[in-house]
């Protein structure tokens, strides 16, 4: 399943980046790197990015272009 | 308290360079604030594009330093652009390593994103710089209950560990002992080949409980998820971030009227002043409307800068502007922008030249170059004045159809820029495009202090930038309109006056078969000559031309002038058609030689320069020689 598909609420976890080298580096140094725990918050108005909470505290836009090519494995529970 | 203004991450003197890095929102302002006293000069360093403030000061023991405040980055590594905040981070960190300057490197880290942070640490740990590493928001750990202890980040890092509270009056002397020992350490063999410690790891070993997230911080982001419920709202979301805009364009707009009107007072007061010294002749002349004119017109436009500076600083400070990007990126990404880029355009409406260094905040090289290339097509509050005569000349007694005129031409130059953005990402800019990723910080209140910094620096900056190329162009207009063009005397009537007879009346003559489609005379012509430089000068500019000396007191009389004006043959000089093809042309075409020196300096580049020159001319032309057949179709006369 892919970061774009998540459900909102729905803890997830990173597997993979399909994007190139520099954009995953990019991603890594950002905490979004594979094994990353996260949550969709919400999507913005019009196709506007995801709000994704990353970790305990840190919470990012993601453009939809680039949810779509994250990979994510879903927890069971639902985020409190 | 000395500075120069050369010499990129080169210092002349014996200062060592204390650079501060660190993520955008770990608390840099608040050091940077902390150990200098909030002392700030802009620092204009060749081969960087963006303006960093720096600072000198003696710590304990009588060494001099100066701080530098580089731009928030997450990453100096993994760069792109080197106009943007990381490439500009970057290049300072690898001048003073290459040029072998005496400097060391603090890392501000907000404690509470202890592992991200360390990202960057690593990083850092790879120059050879000593390196203090500095954590922020030990209180914000404290008030979750979530002890802080440094010792373990000292040991696997190597390099000395503090923590403060940087609001906290007494960290100074913290810091201050710190950097002190650092600078005393001078230069740090390469880090050994066995950093392999893990941030998640370190965290954990520094953090007690670093997993555990807590009742108060549950709280704290609870209150920053239900201020998100409404301000990112699918419906009143954007409804309070266009009534935001809305405001904040009306505070600008309200501002700058009785601002420039209490001005013009001032620079005529001081015009009579200053006359009798110098007398009425050439010189009182040039003293007086050359160069005390434009002096006034570059103090008049302070106040919107600094009040647009101010707003952009607390939105930006409390979070907000991340929120507002978040808001606007499904529509501008239509166009090929996405949704930081409305921070420049924003900031556009008050004057392109802020704007262009507010683009530095793209990541994304192409977006950035576009963003650039379309920032002159928005309506700087520069054109307003030109706007208020030419509509009170052709619209008179119409207050509601002036009103709607004015809105219709802010909405042109706005809808200008984002079609032409489209059109340049498929042609000049086409490329790939960098996905969006950005950091929506949690809701915090702004630090009054580093607001009111941002507004000195943006004054500072705007008379820099703009002010002296507006006063040098008012002195050359000057020189073109007082100066008789050599042979006129023969050609010309013998009853023309002094200003038919100057070097910029022929040169208007010589622009008339260009203009002539769209109404303009020479008197127009040497307007546009006068306004090339600064369209600022537009309304002073025609004022001289038809006779009236304090146009910008009475536009009023100016624009009856302009009105009722007739030619030889007794026909209105300029009919309404006119009006509407010279506002048309003022929306496109980039009169403004700051805008372009700009243009030059962000981009290193004279081909876009002239490239923005041409487009928009062309733009102009085309504009508003449409407007023009459109009014006559409506029966305009």
């Amino acid at each position: 399943m892919t970061l774009h598909d998540l459900p909102l609420r729905r803890r997830a976890r990173v597997v993979a980046l399909r994007v190139d080298d520099d954009e995953a580096s990019w991603l890594r140094v950002l905490g979004l790197g594979a094994g990353a725990e996260l949550v969709v918050l919400r999507a913005g108005p019009l196709g506007g990015p995801l709000q994704v909470r990353v970790g305990a505290r840190t919470t990012f836009a993601i453009g939809r272009a680039l949810a779509a090519r994250i990979d994510v494995a879903p927890a069971d529970e639902p985020s409190p | 308290m000395s500075h120069d203004h050369g010499g990129g991450p080169k210092h002349p003197g014996t200062a060592t360079s204390v650079l501060l890095v660190g993520r955008p929102n770990a608390g840099k302002s608040s050091v940077y604030n902390r150990l200098t006293g909030g002392d700030a000069k802009v620092g204009n360093f060749p081969g960087v594009t963006v303006d960093v403030l720096a600072a000198d000061l003696t710590l304990p023991g009588g060494v001099p330093v100066r701080v530098l405040d580089l731009p928030g980055v997450y990453s100096l590594d993994v760069t792109l652009d080197p106009g943007t905040d990381e490439g500009v981070a970057r290049s300072f960190v690898e001048g003073v390593v290459a040029e072998g300057s005496r400097a060391a490197l603090v890392q501000v880290l907000d404690a509470s994103q202890l592992a991200a942070g360390l990202a960057l640490t690593r990083e850092l740990l790879a120059r050879p710089l000593p390196l203090l590493v500095v954590l922020t928001q030990r209180d914000v750990l404290a008030d979750e209950g979530r002890a802080l202890s440094v010792e373990p980040l000292r040991a696997a890092l190597g390099v000395p560990v503090i923590a403060v509270n940087a609001r906290d009056p007494s960290s100074r002397a913290t810091l201050l002992g710190a950097v002190a020992a650092l600078v005393a350490e001078g230069a740090r063999p390469r880090v050994r080949p066995d950093d392999a410690w893990d941030a998640a790891e370190l965290e954990r070993a520094a953090i007690r409980d670093a997993d555990a997230v807590d009742a108060r911080a549950l709280r704290r982001r609870a209150r920053t998820e239900r201020l998100d419920r409404l301000l990112l709202h699918p419906v009143a979301g954007p409804a309070i971030f266009l009534g935001l805009m809305v405001g904040l364009f009306a505070a600008v707009y309200a501002v700058a009227d009785p601002a420039s009107r209490a001005l013009d007072f001032a620079v005529q007061h001081g015009g009579r002043l200053l006359a009798r010294p110098f007398g009425h002749g050439l010189l009182g002349s040039f003293v007086v409307d050359g160069l005390l004119g434009g002096a006034g017109t570059v103090l008049a436009f302070l106040p919107q800068i600094v009040i647009l500076t101010a707003a952009m600083e607390l939105l930006d400070s409390s979070g907000y502007l991340a929120r507002g990007a978040f808001l606007v990126d499904g529509v501008l990404r239509r166009f090929g922008l996405g949704g930081r880029a409305f921070v420049p355009m924003l900031t556009a409406h008050a004057c392109a030249v802020p704007a262009i260094a507010a683009t530095r905040i793209l990541r994304d090289p192409r977006e950035r170059l576009t963003v650039i290339l379309v920032l002159p097509l928005l309506t700087c509050s520069a054109r307003i004045p030109t706007y208020g005569l030419l509509l009170a000349a052709f619209f008179p007694g119409r207050a509601w159809l002036q009103a709607c005129l004015f809105v219709a031409l802010y909405l042109l130059g706005g809808a200008a820029a984002v079609v032409v953005a489209l059109v340049l990402r498929r042609s000049a800019t086409k490329g790939r495009r960098l996905p969006l990723v950005l950091e929506m910080p949690e809701y915090r209140s702004p630090d009054p202090r580093a607001v009111a910094r941002a507004c000195a620096v943006a004054a500072r900056r705007f008379v820099r930038d703009v002010g002296v190329v507006i006063l040098a162009c008012g002195a050359v207009l000057w020189a073109l309109l007082h100066i008789p063009a050599p042979g006129a005397a023969d050609g010309a009537r013998a009853d023309a006056s002094a200003m038919e007879r100057s070097i910029g009346a022929s040169l208007g003559r010589s622009l008339e078969p260009v203009t002539r489609p769209l109404g303009f005379d020479w008197r127009i012509n040497v307007g546009l000559i006068g306004s090339f430089g600064a369209r600022e000068l537009m309304v002073g500019t025609l004022g001289v031309i038809s006779g009236i000396e304090d146009a910008g007191d009475h536009p009023e009389s100016l624009a009856t002038r302009l009105r009722t004006a007739r030619d030889a043959r007794g026909q209105r000089r300029y009919t309404a058609r006119t009006g509407v093809a010279l506002l048309v042309f003022f929306v496109f075409a980039c009169q403004c030689m700051s805008t372009l020196a700009a243009v030059r300096r962000e981009t290193r580049s004279w081909r876009w320069v002239a490239f923005i020159t041409a487009y928009t001319y062309a733009l102009a032309w085309a504009a508003a020689w449409v407007a023009s057949r459109a009014a006559a179709m409506l029966g305009l006369d």
